[in-house]
């Protein structure tokens, strides 16, 4: 039997470095991420995880090397039907915001410039349906400030989904939410990934939680420290990255939503 | 008729100040939900610069504001966008920049006078047809702006990598969204005063946030407080020869008081009703709510 061709490339990154001035944040990454990955950016606090993210959306320039997105320039990229987004949900910073689930849901359907779009009602079949996928259907009139930021994170994950996308990038999906949440926003990311086939990359620093979910692991400390499925993954490589045994580590990323 | 309605002066006081109270809530609902209200402070600064520019050469002064306020805008959403200076601290530069280099012009000119002091506090008695018109046009290109736009500038508010992944444009709505505001900061200033023309895009925007439960029913809330301040705020100018801003600006922050106790009471009572454990505070929302009043 030959060997399966390689699923096309979504996102890579050739030898990107980015400074914030002086201060690198991330230097000389090459990886690539193929179509059908669960793909888990792994690393502790201030590592560049995010800025990688980031880059790979177009949201921030790289100060050397390139950035593509589905064989695209990541900076020229203009084909955002293809991608959704979740950004991390800060407890409380949507407290004065006045807008509904359904309204949030709607706004990520239209894409560009939405003319009129005022005029539109919110609750329409595929924001009910995105709802559906993430099991908040019974909210679509409720306003975003009043759930709780599990809840949130998965109204935001249905707005991501509601242009059905080919890829989803989470950061820090699972941040400030109960073990119960964080297991039930898996099991939704795992379905889209098998059933769906949406590629999903997610930012974290719960090791113990991406041994678990992911199919590939990106270890990051500003450089890449490794690449490759979980359990190719060694405790000493897990320890190096994190400089603390890897015991305590992932006793520590299992309860530290609690 | 009422007394107040055979003054011309009045009349057009009046309408400039329904004007003011669609105009400055409209674009206000996306400055406070973006957390940038000092810009309004900043550009009344900047328009006051016009101002005293004007005066003091003899220029239209409303002209010469408008200027300098829609340069001050794109020069405020410049220094922010490119993350030169953050936020606040770019509006602060600008602001005092400003402020400083119309008292100094203010000085040359030889100080204070009537014209300026209505310019600082409002007046109704300086609502000039010119200004009605300019008013009137501002409020046609603001409100289609905002029905044009209103799903964009709302991605912005909420979260602006969020638009831009949704392909907004979000830097050539924030542009436009500081020019218009520029223009409206400066047009208002006729009826409110640079002084207090900020609070009129802010105030009856908490208003707003503060009894909706949708982004379009909390701006639909602010217009309307919007208007009230402005019809009720002149009224009482007129008849107790107050200053017409703070009179409209202390009927505003009077609405956001009521506003306050409305919710509270809506809270008190679905409290007494459904009881008072923490899983009914947690879950028991609008949604709820309605039940309790049948």
């Amino acid at each position: 039997m030959t060997s399966e061709p390689l699923p096309p490339p979504v996102i890579e990154w050739d030898h990107v470095t980015f400074a914030y001035g002086e201060a690198v944040a991330v230097e000389d990454v090459s990886l690539c991420i193929h179509a059908g990955e669960l793909a888990a950016v792994l690393g502790p606090n201030g590592s560049g995880k995010s800025t990688l993210i980031r880059l790979a959306l177009g949201l921030l320039r790289p100060t050397a090397g390139s950035v593509r997105l589905f064989g695209r320039d990541a900076e020229d990229f203009a084909d955002w039907d293809r991608v959704g987004y979740m950004p991390q949900v800060v407890a409380g910073v949507w407290r004065d915001f006045p807008v509904t689930v359904a309204e949030t849901v709607a706004h990520g359907a239209y894409r560009g410039i939405a003319p009129f779009a005022v005029f539109h009602r919110s609750k329409r079949p595929e924001v009910v349906e995105a709802l559906e996928a993430v099991g908040m259907a019974g909210y679509t009139g409720r306003r975003l400030s009043e759930l709780s930021v599990g809840q949130q994170q998965r109204v935001l994950l249905a707005r991501a989904l509601v242009r059905r996308p080919e890829l989803i990038v989470l950061d820090e999906p699972a941040a400030g939410v109960d073990v119960s949440g964080e297991e039930q926003l898996y099991a939704v990311l795992r379905d889209l990934n098998r059933e769906r086939n949406i590629t999903i990359v997610l930012v974290s620093h719960d090791i113990g939680a991406m041994l678990r979910e992911a199919s590939t692991l990106a270890c990051m400390n500003r450089t890449l420290v490794r690449h490759g499925p979980p359990h190719e993954l060694t405790s000493e490589e897990i320890a190096m990255l994190y400089g603390v045994p890897v015991d305590v580590l992932v006793h520590d990323a299992l309860h530290e939503h609690r | 008729m009422p007394t107040i309605l055979l003054y011309e002066f009045m009349v057009r006081a009046l309408i400039g100040g329904a004007l003011v109270g669609i105009l400055a809530p409209t674009l206000g609902v996306f400055i406070v939900l973006r957390r940038f209200s000092l810009i309004a402070e900043t550009l009344a600064h900047v328009a006051l610069m016009g101002v005293a520019v004007g005066l003091a050469t003899n220029t239209f002064p409303s002209v010469v504001a408008l200027v300098a306020a829609s340069l001050g805008a794109i020069l405020v959403e410049q220094l922010r966008s490119r993350g030169r200076l953050p936020g606040d601290v770019a509006m602060a530069v600008v602001l005092y920049g400003a402020l400083a280099f119309a008292v100094v012009v203010i000085g040359i000119a030889g100080g204070f006078n009537v014209d300026l002091f209505s310019f600082l506090f409002g007046s109704i008695l300086s609502v000039s047809p010119l200004d009605l018109w300019l008013l009137a046009g501002l409020t046609i290109a603001v409100l289609l702006f905002v029905a044009v736009f209103f799903v964009d500038l709302a991605q912005i508010a909420f979260d602006d990598d969020l638009a831009k992944v949704n392909g907004v444009p979000t830097g050539l709505l924030n542009l436009a969204l500081a020019i218009l505001t520029g223009a409206t900061i400066t047009l208002s200033m006729r009826v409110v005063g640079v002084l207090l023309v900020g609070a009129m895009l802010v105030v009856p925007v908490m208003v707003g946030l503060r009894v909706a439960r949708g982004l379009r029913a909390a701006m639909g809330t602010a217009i309307v407080a919007g208007v009230i301040s402005a019809l009720v705020g002149l009224t009482i100018a007129f008849y107790v020869d107050a200053s017409a801003g703070g009179a409209t600006v202390l009927t505003a922050l009077g609405l956001l008081a009521l506003a306050h106790l409305w919710v509270a009471l809506r809270r008190w009572r679905r409290g007494g009703g459904a009881g008072l454990s923490a899983s009914a505070s947690r879950d028991g929302s609008p949604n709820h709510q309605h039940h309790h009043h049948h």
